[in-house]
């Protein structure tokens, strides 16, 4: 049990790290790194008192801090970071929400193994959609016709691709009420 | 059981993050925020759109379910999976005075498909009671936890938690006796089990009782000659006017342990034992021995509770088969309600035999922090008490304080003093 216990905090600290210390891969200045303590010490507390408000703050937070970093080094666009650190973002999340179980439950052996079962699965979906959506933006320049609609098209897409969303979370919802 | 799907708070986290992160990528006109809330996105889909629901049994087992405060019931969980279990939350609700003294009460566990596992905890009660124990509230949590499926199960059982019993070092024996079969020996023959001589038969005598050894050796006919046996009553009078304390440290339930004892201890020696409850309103049991008749007595210490009333109850109105003639009395109270006085009094009167055992308010809710505050209190409560109990002591009545954690502590040397209830019919009018 201590030993589960020991191996998710070790887990979840080095997702903490890894989350909020990426924008000082591009930037180290004064702001950046305020914010970026800030990131780390939200998602710390919320883990540790099973808080999952904190977490979901802190990823917002560290959302907005990766891309300002961003925006003020002019780094190039950079794909392989944004899904590094959406796969980080993803185990805090997760892992915070699993570690709040041991608090209470005694942990039986073969729990541990399902939950990474689940994280290695979606890590690798993320990483086959992340791969889809690269290569279509990389073949996007190439047609010059399309490429001034490609912004309207991303905010409408974003839009309907929100929308979309939205119905199915709600339609699951009530298909399983009704269940 | 059918399981009810709901929605995690983690859902509304995850979808304000796929928010933010499109807005962000839109406003910074940058792909990277999109892809840091793209396995947030997938997780999302795979929770609401791969649903199915895990198909187990469940069992629970306890035992035993009478027991005493200190004791323990052990719970038995048998899980089968008849397909692939994914972590599942067990948690066995456990009411408050219970906690769990051994294993986990909450267990996470995952099975494969046909798999069993049994899990097993212990429970203990601090406080006698009755308690339902065996709800059981089971979720599972498939894939990325978004929406787990919830049951409840209500294998529901009632455990009785008696009062603790503790021994008695030594035999108090009663002043007075009947002729019944007992533990106690009258001087005279008569019937029963204990031999007293061997006498030259007579006209009348039983076949059976013939020595055979001593008449083949006389060449006349010898008999064996018994003690009659005898028990005695004992009454429990228990005062349930006022209880102080907190819920598990009170002195109602220090009351109760004492009359348990005292119960316990005097049916085994086959005495017959009553119980009554002073309160606003006197309820009793009649006096009887055996072991059910404890199991009687301890039923009804169970539910003792004090009720505010402003009722007095009258001793006369209790039958005699309830206060038998001759009967020895122990009457347990703090004498914190002035009303217990009016059936000492009566009792005097009426020419009974009872001890007095004191229940010590001070020293029951004596604190760790404040002892010099509790010390001064305890003071003062003796010497109150001291002076209230002066007039019965001047007549004799046997009266013992509460001075450690067990009441009865000082009851073998006050009772072993020899004759302490002399005749006090007289001069004592009835309350």
């Amino acid at each position: 049990m201590a030993a589960y216990k020991t191996g998710l905090a070790c887990w979840l600290s080095l997702s903490t790290l890894l989350w909020s210390l990426s924008p000082l891969l591009f930037s180290q200045a004064r702001s950046i790194v305020m914010l970026t303590i800030v990131t780390a010490a939200l998602a710390l507390s919320g883990w540790l008192t099973a808080t999952q408000l904190l977490v979901a703050l802190s990823g917002g937070l560290g959302l907005l801090t990766l891309t300002l970093t961003l925006v003020i080094a002019a780094q190039p666009p950079n794909l392989w970071l944004g899904l590094t650190a959406g796969i980080a973002l993803f185990a805090l999340l997760d892992g915070s929400q699993r570690f709040a179980y041991l608090r209470h439950c005694h942990v039986e052996p073969g729990v541990l193994t399902a939950w990474l079962g689940v994280f290695m699965r979606l890590a690798g979906l993320s990483l086959l959609a992340g791969l889809a959506v690269a290569l279509l933006v990389v073949s996007l320049p190439s047609r010059g016709e399309i490429a001034a609609a490609a912004g309207l098209l991303t905010i409408g897409g974003a839009s309907l691709f929100v929308a979309l969303l939205a119905l199915v979370l709600l339609y699951t919802n009530r298909w399983q009420a009704r269940d | 059981m059918a399981m009810q799907r709901r929605n995690a708070a983690l859902n509304h986290y995850y979808f304000s993050l796929l928010l933010v992160g499109i807005v962000v990528s839109v406003v910074s006109r940058r792909l990277e925020p999109l892809f840091m809330v793209l396995p947030l996105l997938i997780a999302l889909l795979h929770g609401h759109l791969r649903q199915s629901t895990p198909q187990f049994t469940l069992q629970c087992q306890l035992t035993p379910l009478r027991l005493f405060e200190g004791d323990r019931v052990t719970v038995m969980l048998r899980v089968h999976a008849q397909t692939a279990l994914p972590p599942l939350e067990l948690w066995h609700f456990l009411p408050a005075g219970a906690s769990c003294a051994d294993g986990r009460h909450r267990v996470l566990l995952a099975l494969a498909a046909g798999e069993h596992r049994t899990l097993q905890h212990e429970v203990t009660f601090a406080r006698r009671g009755k308690y339902g124990l065996g709800r059981l509230y089971a979720r599972v949590h498939p894939g990325t936890d978004l929406q787990p499926l919830l049951a409840e199960y209500h294998f529901d059982q009632l455990c009785s938690v008696y009062p603790h019993v503790a021994p008695l070092p030594h035999h108090l024996p009663p002043l007075s006796t009947h002729a019944s079969f007992g533990n106690y020996v009258s001087r005279t023959a008569g019937e029963g089990l204990e031999f007293a001589s061997i006498r030259p038969y007579s006209s009348g005598d039983r076949v059976r009782r013939v020595h055979w050894r001593t008449s083949l050796k006389r060449q006349q006919l010898y008999v064996t000659d018994y003690y009659r046996e005898r028990n005695a009553d004992i009454i429990i009078l228990l005062d349930t006017l006022v209880s102080l304390g907190s819920p598990l440290a009170n002195t109602l339930d220090v009351s109760v342990r004492a009359a348990a004892a005292l119960a316990a201890h005097y049916l085994y020696h086959k005495d017959r034992v009553g119980l009554i409850h002073y309160g606003g309103a006197c309820t009793w049991l009649e006096p009887a021995t055996g072991q059910v008749q404890l199991y009687r007595v301890l039923d009804t210490l169970l539910g003792t509770q004090s009720l505010f009333s402003y009722l007095t109850a009258d001793i006369a109105r209790i039958p005699p088969r309830v206060l038998p003639p001759g009967a020895l009395i122990f009457i347990i109270t703090t004498m914190l309600d002035p009303r217990i006085d009016v059936a000492l009094h009566d009792l005097l009167a009426r020419g009974f035999q009872f001890v007095l055992l004191l229940i010590s308010p001070a020293h029951v809710m004596a604190t760790d922090h404040h002892w010099r505050a509790s010390e001064a209190i305890a003071g003062l409560w003796r010497l109150e008490m001291e002076l209230r109990l002066a007039e019965l002591r001047r007549v004799g009545v046997p009266v013992v304080v509460q001075n450690s954690d067990d009441p009865l502590l000082g009851l073998y040397s006050v009772m072993s003093r020899g004759s302490l209830w002399p005749h006090t019919r007289q001069g004592w009018p009835a309350g």
